[in-house]
């Protein structure tokens, strides 16, 4: 038998073999632009840095009046869909950071859980929701918030999504924002969008 | 000088060897033939999920979500099809967790690109439906618009200004008003006609526009004005609809009606495929408010259009052009085979048997895939309204009797966070069963609490809420052993054939299990409140069920104690 006569009987081989492991099985793989929870470490960290590292924290001492601070939610402003708990966990794994260094002893700062968060924290930590933990009932002075913008471009073969995630912490008596940074990525995806 | 016995022996032997090889290349021929139609129909189109279908347009929404539940777990072809009749059965149920779950998971896949980037040869040679459904870009624009629904019920307007965005792609634009069969002869006539011959247009889905309109201004985010412009731009019908958007509005209803248009495949081989309408019916939604006549507004979305305009439509060209390959290559294989097999030449025929295997490849290829999403309705209507106070609601698709329905006691929401309720009616083909126009509910729950002395279902009362302080004291007020803590109340659920509390809840291990998503007053294990309002709320609640049997002794001994007090003069 020819070399040329048997490649072409071996083609077809070649090819339901091809189509048979590639064709009939197989799980989906999501491969979207979209924020992962490496980018939520990488943020909340790097926030975490620039808040300690802030003049208007550094600048607080001690047995100043302390700021009583809340968090809220992330604002989705992108095109992502973000889940309400994730909504949170951006904003409660930045305050973690920051709860977990000496950054509140040393500059006089209360972090307390907002009050309309309790029934959810207590549930997720076994407490009794009619109970109440330290400083609910605390007056916040400041809250803690960020808002997620991305300027998305898609066509058949493409899509990319910029993001900008900014944080804040704004003073609740004037409406000032007293410290704010942001944290950019761009992601892109290639291969037909809509198959 | 030979020996002529030789030569004879000779004869005969070289007659054996050709016998055998005759033998050995009809073997081979059988195997081939039989392995390739095995392998060629083995990966045809996934059949369609008949029960799922039948339940769901006969408003029976978890049986239609338990048909579909095992496969949408399953990582295949058809996942992401499966978790969208999941998703939008579970929307329709009024289940927000499964929905949510379920879309989500569209969502992301709907979002990946190249998600058939590894699968487009097999789809060449072997058949459409070993590609991952991801339907056509009209169903994948709808998809997103359930996942922005699914958000918008739950007052994430944020969420749902997102999903909104993404069904906003551009569309691919040919010019005037081309079926695919033109198109394929277009392309027939220039191999580059597909490649350079269109134009990216923006989007004529002005559902989406209107969704993310919504969504911005609910949410904070931009643009409100020129998305509500957008789509008036694209429907000067929508007129009437974004004044009473821009004029406020406390509640929101995201209205389905119908069967949406249904995909055939037809032409040579069934290669080509198109998509017929369903619905005979077709009109504008009318809504009154206590009784008087509130809104008429036209579909925001006609999907029978949708489905066929070449625009939101895709890859005609290469089932056509595969179903030619395949014929011609199927001819002269046969051709070469039969030639090769008379002359005994083994090489000949192999290469014959290469040709026919690689045609008929081909050929099994070019049937068109006739999977589409189903449960998509033939129109969609958005009706705000500003309700001020409790108010009951009656809205129909004007000329069918059949799509009426009445939501009583409807409480409104706000400006800043409307109601928003999402119903999914049938059209002329479905029944119209007597709870969609009920005024009275049969059963209290979480959202519609009991008064004091009523008695949970289990005990032979009407009371489906989750068990709770509050709730237990409303049941002793009507005889309930005074000695019962809520604790008490609680184990009495888990205890009786472990009852759950919670739609899904069930803790024993991964595996999905229908009878946790069912539920109790439809022989189901599950107790919760449905989405108020939704389709399942409305099914479950106002509507008489079979009486709980009690499967524990002391269950049965308590509801026999309530049945002698409710007996009591």
């Amino acid at each position: 038998m020819s070399i040329r006569a048997a490649h072409l009987a071996a083609l077809p081989i070649a090819l339901l073999f091809a189509c048979a492991l590639t064709g009939c099985s197989g799980a989906p793989k999501i491969r979207t632009p979209f924020l992962q929870s490496v980018d939520l470490v990488d943020m909340t960290n790097r926030m975490a840095e620039s808040f300690t590292a802030s003049d208007v924290i550094n600048t607080r001492r001690l047995d100043d009046n302390p700021w009583v601070i809340s968090i809220y939610r992330v604002v989705n402003h992108t095109n992502q869909i973000i889940p309400e708990r994730e909504k949170w966990l951006y904003i409660g794994r930045l305050r973690g950071m920051l709860a977990r260094s000496n950054v509140a002893e040393k500059h006089a700062l209360v972090w307390i859980v907002p009050p309309e968060r309790w029934p959810d924290v207590a549930k997720a930590l076994n407490a009794d929701p009619a109970g109440e933990p330290f400083g609910l009932r605390m007056q916040p002075t400041h809250v803690l918030t960020a808002q997620f913008n991305a300027l998305t471009i898609t066509n058949a073969l493409n899509r990319s999504d910029a993001y900008l995630c900014a944080f804040e912490l704004l003073d609740l008596e004037t409406g000032s924002i007293v410290w704010q940074d942001a944290w950019e990525v761009k992601r892109a995806v290639s291969g037909l969008t809509y198959d | 000088m030979t020996d002529p016995s030789a030569n004879a022996s000779n004869l005969r032997h070289a007659g054996k060897v050709r016998a055998a090889h005759c033998c050995t290349l009809s073997r081979c021929l059988a195997v081939w033939l039989f392995g390739f139609l095995g392998f060629s129909c083995g990966c045809e189109s996934a059949p369609r999920n008949y029960s799922a279908i039948r339940a769901y347009y006969n408003y029976d929404f978890t049986t239609a979500r338990e048909a579909v539940r095992d496969d949408a777990y399953i990582q295949n072809e058809q996942v992401l099809l499966n978790n969208a009749r999941l998703g939008v059965a579970a929307l329709a149920d009024g289940d927000n967790t499964e929905a949510e779950q379920a879309l989500g998971r569209v969502f992301n896949w709907l979002s990946t690109a190249g998600l058939n980037e590894d699968r487009t040869t097999a789809a060449v040679w072997v058949h459409e439906g070993v590609r991952i459904w991801k339907g056509e870009p009209f169903e994948q624009a709808l998809l997103y618009h359930y996942v922005a629904t699914q958000y918008a019920v739950q007052d994430d307007w944020e969420n749902a200004r997102a999903a909104a965005s993404n069904a906003l792609f551009r569309l691919t634009d040919f010019g005037g008003d081309k079926s695919s069969e033109d198109l394929t002869r277009s392309a027939a006539e220039d191999d580059n006609f597909l490649d350079i011959e269109y134009t990216a247009v923006d989007t004529n889905f002005a559902l989406g526009f209107v969704m993310q309109a919504i969504g911005s201004k609910l949410s904070g985010a931009s643009g409100f004005d020129a998305q509500l412009n957008a789509a008036v731009a694209i429907n000067e019908d929508l007129n009437a609809l974004t004044d009473r958007i821009r004029s406020g509005f406390d509640t929101l209803l995201i209205v389905d009606y119908g069967k949406g248009p249904t995909k055939i495949a037809y032409g040579p081989d069934d290669a080509l495929l198109r998509f017929d309408p369903q619905e005979r019916h077709r009109g504008p939604i009318t809504v009154n408010i206590n009784g008087s006549h509130a809104a008429k507004l036209n579909p925001v979305c006609d999907i029978d259009r949708m489905a066929v305009d070449h625009r939101w439509n895709n890859l005609e060209d290469i089932r056509i052009a595969k179903s030619v390959i395949g014929d011609v290559l199927v001819v002269s294989g046969f051709a070469v085979a039969a030639h090769g097999g008379n002359r005994d030449s083994l090489e000949t025929v192999l290469a014959g048997l290469g040709m026919m295997a690689a045609g008929a490849l081909t050929k099994s290829g070019a049937k068109g895939d006739t999977r589409y999403f189903e449960f998509a309705p033939q129109s969609i209507y958005i009706v705000p309204l500003a309700l001020g106070d409790v108010s009951d609601l009656e809205l129909a698709i004007q000329g069918d009797v059949g799509s009426r329905v009445v939501l009583d006691n409807v409480r409104p929401g706000t400006a800043e966070n409307p109601r928003t309720i999402y119903l999914r009616i049938h059209g002329a083909d479905s029944p119209d069963p007597q709870w969609l126009t009920a005024i009275t509910p049969y059963y209290t729950n979480d959202f519609n609490a009991p008064s004091a002395g009523a008695l949970p279902y289990i005990g032979g009362g009407r009371d489906v809420s989750m068990p709770s302080r509050t709730l237990l004291q409303t049941y002793q007020a009507g005889g309930f052993p005074t000695e019962f803590t809520p604790g008490d109340l609680i184990d009495l659920y888990r205890v009786d054939e472990e009852l759950f509390l919670g739609s899904g809840m069930d803790p024993a291990n991964d595996i999905p299990r229908n009878s946790s998503y069912r539920h109790i007053l439809e022989t189901g294990r599950a107790i919760f409140t449905p989405q108020p309002y939704s389709m399942g709320y409305k099914r479950l609640m106002y509507q008489p069920h079979d009486p709980y049997e009690p499967r524990s002794e002391r269950l049965r001994n308590i509801a026999a104690r309530l049945r002698v007090r409710q007996d009591e003069p």
